[in-house]
């Protein structure tokens, strides 16, 4: 693990989107750790981390790119698709239906970050997301 | 960490499926497969013992959300047993708990 981030210092890293969302979260848990956000709070942000590179491999399928950065103030973690199909910055921010069989990656990713972005450009997609350090 | 699954039986004498690891889209085939030979073997209540999956997503909201809904067609309830508290807040968000029934007792 490249530059895991001490407590109150800057870091980064940035690895592939494979189909091996298990890695993907052990890195991710990996450099998140040194951040001290309280244990729910990590494992909220994992888990939004995951679902962010999950809808990649459901929708976008190639070129993803998770990149995540820390400073004192706040961990970010950018997961970017290569096929820009994400162009609603809307999306999510109302619930699925009750029972519903799809939808629930980004409402998720809403309720478990403190801020979530979605960038649209010609050549990508991005979800960018915000946990405040403690 | 892969999912791993183990049948036991509750004193009661219902099914329990222990999952033991992450419930994600590597796990919706295997733990399909699992709950499908479960209800062949019961005989109205099939029990998830979930104090032992160390993640959660959507894909296991949904294959969950599959499950109940295929063992309803035959006349199970499923019920999982042993939430932790952040799967518990997991399925407040996706509103699992209002169609799956999550029990308080221990159970496996």
């Amino acid at each position: 693990m490249a530059d895991p981030p001490a407590d109150g210092e800057w870091g980064m890293t940035a690895f592939p989107i494979a189909g091996d969302l298990s890695g993907l979260r052990r890195r991710t848990r990996a450099f998140v750790r040194a951040a001290s956000l309280d244990v729910f709070r990590e494992m909220n942000f994992v888990l939004a981390v995951s679902e962010a590179a999950n809808n990649v491999l459901d929708h976008a399928g190639t070129d993803g790119l998770v990149t995540l950065r820390s400073d004192p103030g706040r961990l970010v973690a950018e997961i970017r698709d290569g096929a820009g199909l994400l162009t609603d910055t809307e999306a999510g921010l109302v619930p699925p239906p009750v029972g519903s069989r799809r939808g629930y990656g980004l409402w998720l990713m809403r309720q478990m970050c403190d801020e979530v972005e979605i960038l649209h450009d010609p050549t990508g997609s991005t979800v960018r997301l915000t946990m405040l350090r403690p | 960490m892969p999912i791993h699954l183990e049948r036991r039986t509750d004193p009661d004498g219902s099914p329990v499926l222990v999952l033991i690891g992450d419930l994600d889209r590597e796990a919706a085939d295997h733990l399909a497969a699992a709950v499908r030979d479960g209800l062949a073997h019961s005989p109205g209540r099939l029990v998830l013992q979930m104090t032992g999956v160390s993640f959660c997503d959507s894909s296991g909201i949904v294959t969950l959300l599959d499950a109940h809904a295929d063992a309803a067609r035959g006349g199970t309830e499923l019920v999982l047993t042993g939430v932790t508290p952040h799967l518990r807040g997991l399925f407040r968000i996706s509103a699992l708990d209002q169609v799956v029934p999550i029990g308080e007792e221990p159970h496996g």
